[in-house]
């Protein structure tokens, strides 16, 4: 199943660079039929790589409140048109409508959120971000060796405790 | 009474932004101000940074045109070291910019700014997008995409990475040209000539009928134009001198260096915007309204020194009647830096030197003051750094193409407002003809942060005493 995985966030903007982190750390997996891209934002040519394979991960980081125990939310995507909001950087789901669009493919599609706390200034992540990105990599690789549908919403703690699917 | 409306945030834009425009007592438009409201600090956050870091971090401004900030750190680099570069390298930076220019215009073309005129101000504006423009025109929408995953795949190829390559270092670059990324390269180089010709065709056409009332309303006034220019007056984005041009093509001062912009640009700021006001300081503050970018450049060369590019440069002059004063026809230049851009790197992949091992020189800290400049695709670019024995940034102080521009958005705005607007009821299709005027110049406020749902625009009605008299959310 050939697998893209767009690690996306500003790597100055402390934990909002955790999108990139996962997706070097999946690119030094070295994976068969795994691309990887590791980006600031997300532009309008990424929907042609989107169309030429089968399932695509966007990795991102999510602002997360403290008062919540921290997650990996793993969800599925459907292609949906932003009409307004079309600036230099778009959104996983306009990218799918792209592709189902223009190229009549539509790949299995997963948004990997991981949570932040600080997104000031700074090369640094926070403890939460940390541990949402080695959550997020363990999880990707998994899926990754795995050919099937993905579970469409998942939600996986830092701290080892029950994960959540729902359907 | 007279009233303020506010239109916020500016939607296809690069970063955070609003427009207010001012009413009098009778509803006509007095005045409009474009403001960026967000604080963004670059300058503070790099000093005490040593200075060979300054690629990696002001790159990192912006994920459209990193390559921008690249160029001007790695130059002012090669200044601080006090190196002569690579020829290599020097061809090398400049094949990763004209990467650059293509995707980043390519962007602001067919997917931003081309879905206003190609479906219409008056079409509905749930279909007045890139999504309208598949279903209208697929193949054009198809073709941009292509054409703007070319110019990132140059610099993919040269960098390593799309965005934020650390490949350009002071001294030079990092690596060459691969022969493989050579052979990629000139195997998509017919596709994206057809494309962009298959534009342009298209964009005159309009100019020639459905345009003729945004060519002259669209920020058409007289204002002085600055770019770098080349050697025998030819079209430059990497080196070469500063000139100034007016409005009916005199040269205005010419043969500036970088090393002396403050002798040339003062730089004011207003308390309603965190964009600064740069101006030519000759003629003072704002009577020395520039304009920088693909239109000044288009505007300032005698020729781009390649055929298609220059024989659709003679037809641009003859449509404007020489020198091009409006801000609409930005469009119409980065159509012809795309395929100035095309032909220059057909011309250079022709050249041995891109695949040379020696394109990085190498020294320590000889200069503690340098400044270095390069042509973003919106426009000239400054970086000024103050450095201390170690190499460590004392102070920054950067002037960004969108800066440049500030003063020429708010003329625009203003005059698009006046000719538009009639009254606090303003129908949605105007005020999408002034944020167009915004999208000409195609502003990089950058964002740093993550835009959170959909942007809405936001239109206020306010009373002097500052009660909302009208109110209107476009999401």
């Amino acid at each position: 199943m050939r697998t893209l995985a767009i690690g996306y966030g500003n790597t100055l903007r402390g934990d909002d660079g955790a999108g990139q982190a996962v997706a070097e750390a999946i690119a030094a997996l070295s994976l068969p039929e795994v691309r990887v891209r590791s980006l600031h934002q997300l532009t309008p040519d990424l929907a042609a790589d989107i169309a030429e394979v089968d399932r695509v991960f966007f990795i991102d980081a999510i602002l997360w409140g403290e008062e919540i125990s921290p997650r990996v939310r793993i969800h599925g995507l459907t292609p949906q048109e932003q009409n307004s909001s079309l600036g230099h950087y778009c959104e996983p789901r306009s990218l799918l409508a792209w592709s189902e669009l223009l190229y009549d493919r539509l790949p299995s599609a997963y948004w990997v959120l991981i949570p932040g706390l600080n997104f000031a200034f700074g090369e640094t992540f926070s403890d939460v971000t940390q541990g949402g990105i080695a959550v997020a990599i363990a999880a990707i690789h998994r899926f990754c060796l795995t050919e099937g549908e993905i579970c469409p919403s998942l939600s996986i703690p830092l701290n080892g405790g029950d994960r959540h699917s729902h359907s | 009474m007279s009233r303020t409306i506010v239109i916020d945030p500016v939607t296809r834009i690069e970063g955070h932004a609003k427009i207010s425009i001012f009413l009098d007592d009778a509803g006509a438009v007095e005045d409009a101000r474009f403001h960026v409201v967000e604080y963004r600090g670059f300058e503070k956050f790099c000093e005490g940074r040593p200075f060979t870091e300054m690629a990696g971090i002001t790159a990192r401004i912006c994920g459209i045109c990193p390559v921008s900030h690249l160029l001007a750190a790695a130059k002012t680099g090669d200044k601080i070291l006090a190196v002569k570069i690579p020829q290599a390298a020097d061809k090398l930076r400049r094949l990763m910019n004209l990467g650059q220019i293509i995707q980043s215009h390519a962007l602001s073309f067919f997917h931003l700014s081309s879905p206003d005129f190609l479906l219409g101000w008056e079409s509905d504006v749930a279909k007045r997008n890139v999504f309208g423009l598949m279903e209208t025109n697929p193949d054009l929408a198809r073709g941009g995409i292509r054409l703007r995953q070319f110019g990132q795949t140059v610099i993919e190829k040269l960098g390593a990475r799309k965005i934020h390559a650390a490949w350009t270092v002071p001294g030079g670059v990092r690596s060459p040209l691969s022969e493989e990324g050579r052979d990629w390269i000139c195997s998509r180089l017919p596709e994206s000539f057809t494309t962009i010709e298959t534009a342009l065709s298209l964009f005159k056409q309009l100019l020639d009928d459905a345009l003729k009332t945004e060519v002259k309303v669209f920020g058409d006034f007289p204002s002085l134009f600055m770019s770098l220019i080349g050697k025998d007056g030819l079209w430059e984005h990497y080196d070469g001198q500063i000139r100034f041009i007016d409005s009916e093509g005199n040269i205005v001062a010419d043969g500036l260096s970088e090393d002396d912009y403050q002798d040339f640009i003062g730089e004011s700021v207003e308390k309603w915007s965190y964009l600064k006001f740069p101006y030519y300081k000759p003629l003072g503050y704002p009577d020395g309204i520039y304009r920088v970018g693909p239109l000044a450049r288009v505007n300032i060369c005698q020729g781009f020194g390649t055929p298609k590019a220059d024989e659709e440069l003679q037809e641009f002059r003859d449509r404007a009647g020489g020198v091009a004063t409006s801000s609409f026809f930005y469009h119409y230049a980065r159509l012809l830096e795309i395929l100035a851009c095309l032909e220059r790197i057909e011309g250079l992949m022709e050249d041995p030197e891109l695949m040379s091992s020696r394109v990085r020189a190498t020294g320590g800290v000889n200069e503690l003051n340098a400044v270095g400049v390069s042509e973003a695709p919106r426009g000239t670019l400054f970086h000024h750094y103050q450095v201390d024995e170690n190499g460590l940034l004392e102070k920054v102080n950067l002037i960004v193409a969108t800066g440049n521009n500030n003063l020429a958005m708010n003329k625009t705005v203003t005059q698009i407002a006046k000719h538009y607007i009639h009254g606090a009821e303003i129908p949605e299709a105007m005020l999408n003809r002034v944020e167009h005027g915004i999208r000409c110049f195609d502003p990089c406020l950058s964002c740093s942060t993550h835009g959170a749902g959909q942007m809405p625009l936001h239109l206020q009605a306010i009373a002097p005493d500052g009660t909302v008299v009208n109110e209107v959310w476009r999401h």
